[in-house]
This record gives C-alpha cells, structure tokens and sequence, in this order.
C-alpha cells in the first residue's frame, strides 16, 4: 500500500504541493473537507485529472483530521494505491428509496460479495436515519464481513451535507466502498468516554429518531433548562449532552446526539433511533475520559490486525466530541498516534455520527460521540 | 472578540509589564490563555448547573421512590451474611410487627419466629455463593392459624442481602378453597359423565333413570336423601317420582306435596330457580316444612334446583342433608343445576321419542295416501327428488328418468319461472303458491295440471313440495265453452260478442295511428225469411252455415267474420287503404254469394245486401260503428236488394227519424189517435152503398192527420202494426155493430187491409175471432183485403192461414190486383172472394188510356172464377162508364166519396148514387171483338 496525503487550505494552498509519487497509478483517494471547498468543481477537477484512475470518495465535515491536525474549510486529500487489494464503490440517492434500510440493503447488495473483506460506508449526516442504514447495510452481508464508517458533517450549522462520488459532491447520498484481498487486514474499534449522570429517563414519546418526551415530558424543555444561556446554540450545543439510551430488554447502550430540533414541533431529532419504552439517561464529557476513550478506539483497532503498525487509519470522530474538546481536540488525534505508531498515515473528519461495531466481536451500529477508528494494512 | 479573562488579566497586571504585555506575539498568545480560561470557565458552570439541576432531580426522585417503599405492604431486611440487620422496613399487612429499634443491629434468630431464622440463614448463604435472587415460599405456626410468607432474597453490594418478605396467607387460602373445590368439581364432572353415559338414562325406562339420578345426586354431593318431583298439570301440587334415602339405600315414591300449602317455598323455587339453604330451620324459604318435615327427618340443610321443560316449571330435584348444617357451595349448587337440567333433559327426551313414534307413524300414513292416491305428489330442488305413482303415470316417466330430468323439460317456462321466484325470493309468509301449469308428457303430449307448491325442509335442504292434478279435461271443457262464448254455434263464426271486442280494439289502433282505417260490413242475406219459410228451418240454418263458409273463402285470414243471429253477418275489414277496397271487396262478397247453392238437393239462390260503415277516430264505441252498418244496409235493402250502401250520416238521421216516428206511434196508440174513416164502395147493379172500406187515419191532437202512407211502412218495419191492425179489427167490428140496429136489411159489410207482418202473425186468427164475439156480428160482414204479395208466398202456411179465416165466415180479398207478379193461373188454388184492382189501372182507363183492356181480361178472368172485381181510384164518370160497361161489380174513389168518418160515412148507407151519365156514355168504349 502506498500513501501520500495533503492538505489544501481555504486558500487553494496545497500543502505540499501534488502530485506526489503516486498521481496515475492511485487506486482510491479520501477527500474530507469543509462543504463550500468540496462543491468547488475545479478543485474535484484538478484532482481527477491529476488521479485519473482512482475512486474520489469522501464528504463535508466538521473538521478535516490529517495526521494530528484538525482542520475547519478546509481538504484533507489522501492517495491510496493498494498492491494487493481490490475495491468496488457504490452509491445512492437516499431519495429514490422508501427509508434508510432500503437505501442500505441496495447499496450492499450493489457489489460483488465474492472476496468482500470489508466495507467502508460514507452517508449524508441529515437526511438518512443512521441506524435503519446500518441495518440495511448489515441485512445482507456475508459472515465475518463488517462495516465502518460515518455520516458526513456540516460543521456546526447542521444546515446540509454533501457526499462526495464520482467526481461529485452532493447532498443525499450514501457511498461506499467494498474492499477485496486476502492480504488486506482491518482492524476498527470505537469508544466514547462520556460519563452518564442523573436520574434515568424513560422514553415516553419518540417516533424513530425524533424524540418528544422523557418521562412525560417535554425533551427540549429539559435540554435548555441543563444548557441554560447555551440553549441559544442549539442544536449544536445540545452536543454536549448527548443521550445513553438503554433498551429494557438489552443491557447495551448506545450514545445518540442530536442532530436539529423543531420548535413548532417541540421536537429533537437524533442522528439514531431513541425508541419508545427505551431508557435514557443525560451524558457529561469527562474530559479525560474522551482522549482515554480514543486510545481505546485506537487500541482495540490495533490488536485486531496483530503487531505491527497499520499502514493507513481513518478516524472518524463526533462533532460533540471537538465541541467539548475545543482547543483541545487534538489531543485525542495526538493520543491515536500514541497507539498506532508513528508510520501510520492518519486521516479522517469530525462526523455527525459513527459507524462501527465498539469491538470486532460486536454487532455493527450506528454511534454518537465516539471516536472510531478503521485501520488498514496490506502486510 | 470576547474580552480578556478577568482572572488573566489581573495576572498580566501583577506579573508583566504593560509594554510586554501588549507586544503582539505575547498579546496573541495570552488571548488563546485568555479563550482557554473562558472556556474552561464555561465548562466549569455547566457543570455546576448541571450538578445542581441533577442533584435536585435526584433527591426528589429519591423521596418518591421513599413513599413508594413505605406504601409497599412488604417486609424488608437488609442483613449481612451473617444475618444481622442492618435496615428493617416492618410489613404493614405481615403480622410481623417489631419495632425498628429492637431490631436493627440484631441476629435474625433472635427476633423472627422459630420456623423462619432457620430459612433464612440458609438462603442467605445460597445468595452469597451464587450472587443471584432467590425467592421461596415458608410458613410458620400463629396464633390465627398458619401464616405464608413469600420471602425473595437480592444480592447487594458489600456482602448484604436484601431480604423481602409478603404475607401471602391469603391468597394461599384461597388456592387452598379452589383446590378443595376442583376436587368436588372433579367428582361431580365424573358424576355427570356417568350419568350421562349410563344405559338406565337411556333405556326408556323413565323410572329407572329418576332412581339413578337420585343415587348419583346423593353420592356427589353427599347427602342423605334426594329426591324427584314434578308438577301436576294443574300447577297445584308436585309428586315424588322418587326418592333416595342414602343410609337406607332405599327407593320410594308417590308422596305429594300441595303447592298451596308451601306458599313461600314455592314462590322462591319459582324465582329464584335453585335454593340453597344452608340452615334450612331457619332460612325462610324452607321454614314451611319445619315441624312435619325437617326435624322429624333430622334434615339441617336442603338444596332444591327446579327445571323446566319447554319454558315451563316441570319440577323439583331435592338434596337434604342432616346432621349438622352445611354451606352449599357454589359449585354444589351449580351441580345441583345440572341435576335438574339433566332431568329436563330426559324429561324431553322422552316426550320427544312419543312424538318420533307418532311421526313414524303418520309418515307410514302419508307414504301409503301418496302411494294409491291419483293426485301426483312429488318433490324438487333443481331436480326432481320424490314422485309419487300418480305422477309416474301422468307425466309417462319413471322416477328414474324424472330423476335425472331438467325441470323445464317437463314444466312450461312460465311455472319455472314461478318456482325459481318462490325459491329464491319468497318471504316467511308467502310460501307456496297454487298454480296451473302445462307439462309435456312422455308420449309429447301437453297436459294441465293444477299445482299447489310448498316450500318445506326436506332430507336438510329447502325443497318445493307439490300436489298436483290432472286438469287437462277441465281445460278443455273450458276452452270450449270460451270459444262458445265468442262463437256461433251454428256457423263457428265469431258471435257479435267477439265482433264488438276485436272492433272495439281495431277502433283503438284507429285513434291511435292516424294512417290505420278498418271497415265494417253489415251483411243480411236477401228473403232469407222466404226460404227459411218455404223450404224449412233446417235448410236455412244450412244457407246460413254455407254462406259463413264462403265468407270464409272469400275475406283474408285476419279479417274477422261474424254471425250475430238470424241472417245478419258482419265482416270487420282489417287495416284497409280506403273505401275503393272496401267496395272490392264488398262486390266480391256478393259475386260469391250470388251463386247457387245445393242444399239437400235443392237448387237455392241467394244474395246479401251489404251496408258498409268505415271505422274512423270520431266512434266513440264500436257499437256505433255496427249501428251505422246496420243503417246503411237497411239502405241497400230498401234500394232494391243485393246491392251494398256505404253509410253516411245523412242515413242515421233519417234512421233517428224513424226512430222519432216510431215513439210517436206508441204514444198514439196509447192515446187512442187512430181513426177508421170508411169509404163507400158502391155496387154497379144497384147503385147503392155495397159496403165501406175502412183506413186508417192518425189525428193528431192539435188535428193534423197522417196518412197511412207515412206511418204504416214504420209501423210494419217496427212491428207496430200488429197493434194498429188489432185496434182496426175491432173498430170495424164495433162499427158495424153500430150500424146493424139503423140499417137491419142493409146487409153494409166492412172491408178492412190485412198487412202481411199482420197476416203471418200468430195470434190474427184469434184476435178476429175475439172481435167478432165481443161484437157479436156475422163474420161474412167483415172482409179482408190481402196484399198480392201475401198470397204470392204460396206457402203451407198461408193457404192454412187462409183456409182458417174462411172457416171463420169471413171474405177474403186480393187487394191492389195487378202491380204484383200474382199469376192469374194460380188464383182458383185460394178461397178467395174477390178481387180489387188497383187505382193505377183504373187511372189509365178512358179514351187515352191503354189499361182498359187488361182491366177488362181481369174483369172477365174474375167472373170466370166465380170472383166479384172492385175497381179502386175511380174518380169520374167516364171511369165509371167504362166499369159499368166491363160489368165491374163494384166500384169505389173519390167520384162517390173520400174516406170519412163513421158518423159521415152513415149517411152515405141509405144513398142510391146515381149512375145515370154513365149510361149515356156507352158508345165511348170500344171493345175488340
């Protein structure tokens, strides 16, 4: 496998400047960056012409990661050209499908399942319910076969989001990539670090991922009451208190953040499903526990394809997460590297929510407020 | 950009120059601190907020969940593996109360009654090495009797066990009770069960039953007697079919029991269906029996179910229990019921099988009558499913063929029709019909049939019952009598009846349809009357038969041809273009009729005349239609005969006048209006007044005289003129009795006309003959004057007619001699006395006129017959001359007198009329030699 990655600023500064050794011969090329730099056409234009065989997948996020930084507007660009490996890439417009499951089990079902290692999944962040996707995405897959990946970001603006496909960054979409080859080890993992706190809530009203009422009453209500001036900011700062949810006949939780609320409605919607008759309880950042939480991630990733460093690592991690984190937030990209090695390309983006199973053994699910990390390696 | 942190910025102050502080690196530097504070600042609120709404949350959370434990009536412990307590909630409903300060800190064992320590230290173990809840169920001795505790341990942190314990005596009393009752439940199931699988309950034997019953009843429910027993048919009294005494093992029965000395115990079986007294000496309903009863039988407790069969009360099962009283449980009371029921149930069982029997027997009944019977009997659905013999033997078809049969093979499409509307659209109250219904037997055949259909339940499904006989005879019967009732006998024809009908509906199409025209033709067959009288009845009525045949021949098929009576025939011409059809038509009626007939030999010619009427939209009635046929025809009799008139309206108004003259004839005769006014007739020899003829005059009343030249015709068409002849037969008598007495040797004799309606009247004979009597004058006085015509008919009839008035006395005269076709050559054949000739020769004699000769060969013929010859119309002298000379006997007309009445007429008896021009005037008359 070989890699080079760069980085093109706000200002159409390329860092450094490409191609680099690769150009004609790169299979597959990651683009993560800001919405407005990614529906320029004339930067997807250079790229193809430079990379004219290569698959351009990608998305709009809330922050761009390459290597231990993280970036707002900008273009995280990473080249892959595998030796070993093959790859297929799907997409889809989630409005030509009844619901998100459909959408899901067509796209899955779009590739070759024959030799399928493993498939990496990119969503539009608002329009398509996460976890039917995943769903749909899993209804069909052969044993052994997982799926990773995230939904794409809008920054903090929650407005619209785009997937990037076939030269084209458009909002709706779900892409994938299927991946092929024995020698192909991936490893993944996810992990939150966020403490639950208070009384646990029972899902009085909800319908799929919007939410109306805890314990009778009103959701939103009690989301401005716990961010007092801050309710001002929402949707985006009801990131910071993400909802557990518990299923009363399953003792697993997951981590759902809000995605937009509907005032007329009185109404939050979630980037995953918050069912009826599910307890909830509110989750506080412990600070400490979030970049413990991403060197777990990294961790669980890396005893999944054995010794040795993985050659290439795509984290995908919350929007609340870098919201809590501010300044800080590369902390946790820093404490990645920390597991996974210095020779690791890392890249990846702040996402509006996860998809991963928490350990190899798991089901795949949608999360929130993770840091999930994919690694890949041809050795 | 929000301003520095107030704590860096006391910083920056106390630690750093202000010149440092504002270079620009530093000052970018301390902003990215100063972010750094503010954030951690905002972190740090929202944590405290946080904390605090959460801590309220919670505690209130806390004391809810507080009040939801202290409501909970169960005992808590919480203890650790050694059992001492270390929190105690007392149960409010355990009946473990004990203070939580004499507890808490203690060893179960000290505190807890024997049986539970012991427990609980040994489930307190299994939860400390299994680290899951256990639950179990103990109970421990107590002074209200045993208490049942359901205890459930929890693992908690830090080597303690929650301990929780519910008193649940109870609910383990009541399962106690229902096991107890599934028991009874159990035993009376099977009892049931026995009984109604056991032969005695199905043998019949109605008795045997009632004893198995009883035994039964008694074993279940463990009493020491039960008894049977049911009403009279009064409803006065109940009777004891049995009854069971336990201990004894012994049946008896025939007791009985009067209704109207248990008033209240009666009442309540009534309403209430079972009682169950538990202490039967007290409980009202069965106090009744106290004295003579329940104490003397040492009985405590009484169960009684009743039951009906067919809604009404039948009867009473009685449980009597002694010793001491018992409770009847629900379930006892419940089988008790079932007792009952299964009483009701024999009881109709029995009743039913009797009526089974009666049924079996009436159906062997029913299949014998539907066996011999001649009425068919049969039942369908869409097939034929029952047929008696009759019915094999009407249709000509075995059940076997019927079998396998459509229906509409047999039956006409008008009663399938009708069945498939009673089978699928009948109501509850209309569900049969009786119907006639042609079928089509096996021979092809049609016969009728009269039905009558039911719908029953047969063999499970609905099936049409029927009844059925044979009416095909009667049909026909009755078709005939329906053609006769439109039809001539004689000719076949359609009567007038039928003729009317169709005219009526032919005048409907008319107004109908502007374009449609149809005539009719009145037909009347010429001197049919002659021939009838002349060759005999039965040669008419075979002209008549002839002639419809021929019609037949003649018209179109959808003509309508009809005899309406005698020798009327109507023909009604269908959808005719205009009247120059009709008169082809007509014409070829006659070209046809018009030729001979042979009629047992004898050669017979005919013809018709024919009056033609077209139907048009102004009739209002087909019957005006036939009128104005009848009208015209009477045209075209009156024009000559054999000859057709088309009626227009012209002939009803005369007809109407005819009409009009014949009501004043009535009138007139009723108020004696006629006059004989007598007209001398003068003999020749003499010249005195021979005799008088007598006329008949009508005076009105306001002295208008009619001559008989107007009425008479009517009055023989209507028939007046018998009437009028009569009151002129006895006027003329009457007359010359009143002349006899002035005139005795005169001999005046009285000529009076006879028509020929008059002559072929039955009762002229006597009619004369009572005249002459009532008068009592010599008949030789009185004369009839006979038209040519009458004699002419040269029927038996008339010559005995004729022999008969001779035998009376009378005379007879030929009157109007010569305009008819009389041959001379037949006058000697009739008793005739003289002849009159008639005014029309008379009136052509004389110089210019070229009659006198025939008048005098008539003259010299008369002689030469021994007749006397009257001359009519003589006016003057030189008819007079001529007469005299011609040796005419007598002579009469207005030269003498007109017609006069009878007072008149008197004076001219006694008168010699002189004669004397008449001999001067002998030369004038010249006969050939």
């Amino acid at each position: 496998m070989k890699i080079e990655q760069a980085q093109l600023s706000a200002n159409k500064d390329w860092s450094p400047q490409l191609p680099g050794t690769l150009g004609q011969s790169a299979d597959l090329v990651f683009l993560f960056g800001g919405k407005k730099i990614l529906q320029d056409q004339s930067v997807i234009s250079d790229i193809v012409s430079t990379y004219p065989s290569a698959h351009l997948i990608g998305c709009s996020t809330a922050g761009e990661i390459c290597n231990t930084n993280v970036y707002d507007d900008s273009l995280a660009f990473t080249a892959v050209k595998f030796e070993q490996t093959s790859i297929e890439t799907a997409c889809a417009n989630i409005d030509d499908f009844a619901n998100s499951y459909e959408a899901g089990k067509h796209l899955c079902n779009s590739i070759p399942k024959q030799g399928l290692v493993h498939v990496f999944v990119i969503s539009d962040g608002l329009q398509v319910n996460g976890s039917e996707l995943v769903q749909g995405l899993t209804a069909d897959l052969p044993d052994g076969v997982t799926v990773t990946g995230g939904l794409s970001g809008d920054g903090a603006n929650f407005e619209e989001t785009v997937v990037v496909w076939d030269k084209q960054a458009r909002p709706g979409s779900v892409t994938l990539i299927g991946f092929y080859g024995e020698k192909l080890k991936i490893g993944y993992g996810s992990l939150g670090g966020w403490d639950p706190f208070g009384t646990e809530r029972l899902i009085t009203r909800s319908n799929g991922n919007i939410l109306y009422e805890l314990d009778g009453q009103s959701a939103l209500a009690l989301y401005k009451e716990y961010l007092g001036e801050h309710a001002e900011g929402l949707p985006a700062t009801g990131l910071l208190f993400p909802l557990t949810v518990r299923m009363p006949e399953d003792s697993t939780s997951v981590v759902r953040t809000i995605l937009s609320v509907d005032e007329s409605e009185n109404s939050m919607t979630f980037a995953g499903d918050v069912p009826e008759g599910a307890y909830a309880k509110l989750m506080k950042a412990n600070f400490s526990r979030l970049v413990d939480g991403a060197m777990g991630a990294a961790q669980t990733s890396y005893q999944a394809i054995g010794s040795a460093s993985p050659e290439l690592a795509i984290l995908v991690s919350c929007v609340g997460r870098k919201m809590v984190l501010k300044q800080r937030v590369e902390e946790e990209v820093e404490a990645v590297r920390e597991v996974l090695g210095d020779s690791t390309i890392l890249t990846g983006f702040y996402s509006y929510g996860e998809i991963s199973p928490f350990t190899p053994s798991a089901k795949c699910e949608l999360h929130n407020q993770t840091m999930t990390i994919t690694t890949l390696s041809e050795h | 950009m929000e301003s520095l942190h107030r704590l860096l910025a006391r910083q920056i102050s106390r630690h750093l120059d202000q010149q440092e502080a504002d270079n620009e690196e530093l000052s970018a530097f301390l902003r990215a601190i100063s972010d750094a504070y503010h954030e951690a600042d905002q972190d740090r609120n929202m944590l405290e907020r946080s904390l605090e709404l959460s801590s309220k949350e919670l505690s209130q959370a806390n004391s809810d969940l507080r009040a939801i434990f202290e409501a909970i009536p169960d005992l808590f412990f919480r203890t650790d593996y050694q059992g001492h307590i270390l929190e105690y909630k007392s149960g409010s409903e355990t009946g473990l109360k004990l203070s939580a300060t004499k507890v808490l800190g203690k060893k179960l064992d000290n505190i807890l009654p024997v049986e539970l320590p012991e427990m609980l230290t040994t489930a307190i173990k299994r939860v400390r090495t299994s680290k899951s809840r256990i639950s179990l169920e103990q109970s421990i001795k107590h002074e209200t009797g045993r208490l049942h505790y359901e205890v459930r341990l929890l693992p908690l942190l830090e080597d303690q066990v929650l301990v929780i314990m519910r008193d649940i005596t109870e609910r383990k009393n009541v399962e106690e009770k229902i096991a107890q009752s599934k028991i009874r439940l159990e035993k009376q199931s099977r009892a049931l069960s026995e009984l109604a699988t056991s032969n005695a309950l199905h043998s019949g034997n109605i008795k045997e039953a009632f004893k198995k019953i009883t035994e039964v009843a008694a074993n279940t429910l463990d009493t020491s007697f039960a008894s049977i027993w049911l009403y009279n048919k009064t409803h006065t009294a109940i009777h004891c079919l049995d009854h069971y005494d336990k201990a004894a093992g012994k049946h008896s029965e025939g007791l009985e029991l009067k209704i109207e000395d248990f008033p209240f115990y009666f009442k309540s079986l009534a309403e209430d269906r079972a009682i169950a007294a538990h202490d039967a000496r007290t409980d009202p309903r069965t106090t009744e029996f106290l004295d003579n009863y329940l104490i003397p039988n040492n009985i405590t407790s009484m169960l009684d179910a009743c039951f009906r069969v067919h809604g009404q009360y039948a009867g009473v099962i009685c449980h009597e229990h002694t010793g001491s009283a018992r409770e009847w449980t629900p379930d006892e009371q419940q089988f008790a019921a079932s007792m009952a029921d299964m009483i009701a149930l024999i009881h109709e069982t029995q009743e039913r099988e009797n009526a089974q029997r009666a049924l079996l027997e009436s159906e062997d009944r029913f299949r014998i009558l539907a066996e011999t019977t001649d009425s068919a009997i049969f039942a369908f659905r869409d097939k034929f499913v029952y047929v008696n013999p009759a019915m094999e033997s009407i249709t000509g078809y075995a059940y076997n063929e019927l079998r396998e049969m459509d229906l509409d093979k047999l039956f006409d499409a008008a009663f399938i029709q009708q069945i498939y509307s009673l089978r699928h659209e009948h109501t509850d109250s209309e569900k049969h019909i009786r119907q006639e219904a042609k079928i089509l037997t096996q021979s092809g055949e049609i016969r009728w049939l009269f039905l009558a259909v039911g719908l029953v339940q047969f063999e499970g499904s609905l099936t049409c019952l029927a009844n059925a006989f044979d009416i095909t005879e009667r049909k026909k019967i009755e078709e005939q009598l329906r053609f006769q009732a439109f039809h001539d006998e004689l000719t076949g024809l359609a009567n007038r009846a039928l003729f009317i009908d169709r005219l009526g509906h032919r005048l409907v199409n008319t107004k109908r349809q502007n374009s449609y025209q149809c005539a009719v033709l009145f037909l009347d067959i010429d001197r049919f009357k002659v021939i009838n009288d002349s060759l005999g009845h039965a040669l008419g009525d075979e002209l008549l038969i002839e002639t419809g045949k021929r019609l037949k021949l003649v018209m179109r098929q959808i003509d309508t041809i009809a005899r309406l009576g005698g020798d009327e025939f109507t023909v009604l011409l269908e959808d005719v273009t205009g009247l120059e059809e009709v008169l082809i038509v007509s014409e070829r009626i006659q070209r046809w009729l018009k030729k001979p007939y042979l009629l047992r030999g004898h050669e017979v010619y005919s013809s018709v005349s024919i009056g033609i009427a077209i139907a048009d939209a102004s009739y209002q009635s087909p019957d005006q239609i036939l009128r104005d046929a009848d009208i015209a025809m009477y045209r075209a009799k009156a024009k000559g005969k054999a000859c057709h008139e088309v009626f227009n309206p012209q002939m009803h108004a005369k007809a109407q006048k005819v009409l009009h003259l014949e009501t004043n004839l009535r009138r007139a005769l009723k108020n004696k209006e006629f006059q004989l006014y007598y007209q001398p007739i003068v003999s020749l020899k003499t010249g005195k007044t021979s005799s008088f003829e007598g006329l008949i005059r009508w005076v009105k009343p306001d002295g208008e005289i009619v001559s008989p030249y107007e009425f008479i015709p009517i009055a023989e068409e209507t028939g007046m003129i018998i009437p009028i002849g009569k009151l002129v037969i006895t006027e003329a008598c009457e007359q010359l009795k009143k002349w006899r007495p002035g005139y005795p040797d005169d001999n005046i004799s009285l000529t009076i006309n006879l028509s020929s309606r008059q002559f072929e009247h039955d009762v002229l004979i006597e009619d004369i003959q009572e005249s002459i009597s009532s008068a009592n004058i010599d008949p030789e006085l009185l004369k009839l004057e006979l038209t040519e015509s009458i004699i002419m008919k040269n029927s038996n009839m008339m010559l005995d007619k004729l022999a008969e008035l001779k035998a009376l006395g009378l005379k007879l005269l030929i009157d109007d001699f010569g305009t008819g076709y009389s041959s001379l050559s037949y006058l000697h054949q009739f008793p005739i006395d003289a002849l009159k000739i008639d005014r029309s020769f008379i009136n052509n004699i004389g110089p210019n006129g070229e009659n006198a000769e025939i008048v005098n060969a008539i003259i010299s013929l008369a002689h030469n017959l021994g007749l006397k010859v009257i001359a009519e119309g003589v006016e003057n002298t030189i008819h007079l001359q001529y007469l005299m000379e011609m040796k005419c006997d007598y002579a009469q007309g207005y030269y003498f007198a007109r017609p006069v009445p009878a007072k008149e007429a008197e004076q001219f008896i006694p008168v010699t009329w002189s004669l004397e021009k008449t001999k001067s005037a002998t030369s004038i008359i010249k006969f050939p030699s």
